[in-house]
């Protein structure tokens, strides 16, 4: 089944049931991906398509490959084990670096205000069988970016969608994950949000009643002196994602308080 | 009295060396073997233990000092089982390191230029340098010499003296690297319309930063194009990669757009008023003997 937005609640993650032979196939955004189960091995092959905002989704489990339009992959790789089972799990991830991201014009929070805006990020889907994982594909491989100086800063993914002020300007795409950002400026001179890094592999995700899919809330508050910004997480699905479920936990969970990881450079509002 | 000082001393030694026992070497030996199998033990065992702390190089120069130290010790306690006078062993120190610091003023200059090195710290263990004319990653940084392997897999050794003097290039410091292409276009070609199409051949490689922004600088005119260097930045690790993609891709995209990567090209002026050259071909008329062919 193929859907327009809004998104309903199919999910293309989650457990899914192949007998022994049969194959599975999946459409997320960009990214087409087959799995099959052999006795002594799962097969995986993925296609991407040139079109990142491509906004299928279409899930075939078991897939009959006759007759189909679609046609396997060339490559594939294969995972052996003693004896495969019939569950194979798909998971969403939030990407593996942050995303690097900026405002479509030029954009500035007055002092004393605070504004909320918007971002969707790309996501990687991961392969499990039992605990472990096999396998994790991006459904659109972002442009690599630089965030920082040229002799010290972080690699980063460039996001190719800008921050929007209103969330009915963002896409909810099955193949990525909105994240809200509260940004608020104590200081007395205008906060000029040239580009902004959000910490991804640091955020969860959540999967609104519709099936999209959100992160925590972010807040950043820009203080008086310096040009570091406080931040932090809200707890649990944001208000936007309603009675949304946690779905994957954060790649890498922050194990120091958020405050303090503020001045190792883990966010930072553009200067 | 001098004579009798000798003599004295060269009995003393004699008597030494006479009441050394079988047993005393064997002791001697054992001390030396044991302490510098325990100092092998302890500099490989320091060195595994802090080497995420505090890196590769400082845990290799770690585990040498304690095995040199060990070593040394060991040595000393081994004379000392065959009842040897250290004071001796001094007192000949100082006429020796005149003796052999003429013998090996090579050999000093690189351990001083290596002890330099360690303290600047140009380049670390793993690091990928251009010393010279030579390029290849860093395997061991020695007293006397750094060992590199060059990419095409061949073992290079360079002495710390000249490593000291040459320009060293460490091109794995930085996380990022720019790669410079320089292309040149016809001088018919619309400029504008080239930069906007290697600009998308940037922005349609996911290896090619976004930011810094890929730069087309213009180089000059040239005898038969204008020429502008491409400059792209990449992740470290994928520089080559780019480097391959870039020039493929420009290559490319300018044959899709019909963009003239010219050649070399030679006009021939003939005055102030630059008529074309009249070009005649003439078949050979010559029917008499003799007669050449005229044009």
């Amino acid at each position: 089944m193929t859907i327009a937005e809004p998104l309903k609640s199919t999910n293309w993650w989650g457990k899914f049931e192949l007998e022994e032979g049969e194959l599975g196939h999946w459409c997320v955004g960009p990214l087409e991906l087959w799995i099959r189960r052999a006795n002594q091995d799962w097969r995986y092959g993925s296609k991407r398509s040139e079109n990142p905002v491509e906004n299928r989704l279409q899930v075939d489990v078991p897939w009959n490959s006759r007759g189909s339009e679609r046609a396997l992959p060339e490559e594939e790789a294969r995972f052996g084990v003693a004896k495969t089972g019939s569950t194979i799990e798909l998971a969403p991830l939030l990407a593996d670096r942050p995303v690097v991201a900026r405002p479509a014009v030029p954009f500035f929070v007055p002092p004393g205000e605070k504004v909320d805006v918007f971002l969707s990020t790309p996501l990687w889907v991961q392969l499990r069988v039992g605990k472990s994982a096999l396998a994790e594909v991006p459904c659109f491989r972002p442009s690599d970016t630089w965030f920082g100086s040229n002799t010290r800063g972080e690699l980063s993914y460039s996001s190719r969608t800008h921050l929007r002020r209103n969330l009915a300007n963002v896409e909810h795409r099955p193949h990525r994950a909105i994240s809200c950002l509260s940004i608020e400026n104590n200081a007395k001179e205008n906060l000029a949000l040239e580009r902004l890094s959000l910490p991804v592999p640091q955020l969860s995700i959540f999967a609104s009643p519709t099936g999209s899919l959100w992160t925590e809330h972010v807040s950043v508050r820009n203080e008086e002196d310096g040009d570091l910004s406080e931040v932090s997480l809200g707890k649990g699905p944001p208000r936007e994602a309603g009675n949304g479920k946690l779905i994957a936990p954060p790649r890498s969970p922050l194990g120091r308080s958020f405050g303090s990881l503020i001045f190792g450079g883990l966010f930072e509002v553009g200067n | 009295m001098l004579i009798e000082e000798r003599l004295t001393e060269t009995a003393e030694a004699v008597a030494w060396y006479a009441n050394i026992t079988a047993l005393d070497w064997a002791r001697a030996a054992a001390v030396l073997i044991v302490g510098w199998w325990i100092s092998r033990l302890v500099a490989s065992r320091v060195s595994s233990l802090v080497a995420d702390r505090v890196g590769l190089q400082t845990s290799m120069l770690l585990r040498r000092a304690i095995l040199y130290l060990g070593t040394l010790l060991a040595f000393t306690f081994a004379l000392h089982q065959l009842n040897f006078s250290l004071t001796v062993l001094l007192g000949a120190a100082g006429v020796l390191t005149v003796a052999i610091g003429f013998a090996s003023q090579t050999s000093a200059s690189n351990i001083i230029s290596g002890l330099f090195l360690l303290g600047e710290r140009p380049f670390s263990l793993g690091d990928i340098v251009q010393i010279g004319g030579t390029t290849g990653e860093v395997l061991s940084i020695d007293l006397l010499s750094i060992h590199l392997r060059t990419f095409d897999n061949i073992f290079v050794r360079i002495p710390n003296e000249s490593v000291i003097k040459s320009e060293v290039r460490t091109l794995s410091r930085f996380p990022i690297r720019r790669y410079d292409l320089q292309v040149g276009v016809a001088y018919k070609e619309d400029i504008a319309k080239v930069r906007k199409v290697l600009l998308d051949i940037a922005d349609r490689n996911p290896l090619c930063l976004e930011e810094p922004h890929p730069l087309i600088i213009f180089q000059g005119f040239g005898d038969s194009s204008v020429n502008l260097q491409f400059s792209v930045w990449a992740a470290r690790e994928n520089f080559l990669d780019l480097r391959n993609q870039t020039a493929d891709e420009v290559k490319r995209r300018f044959e899709e757009e019909g963009i003239e990567i010219p050649f070399p090209h030679r006009t021939l002026y003939s005055g102030a008023v630059t008529a074309p050259h009249p070009v005649h071909v003439l078949h050979s008329v010559g029917t008499e003997a003799g007669q050449s062919p005229s044009s």
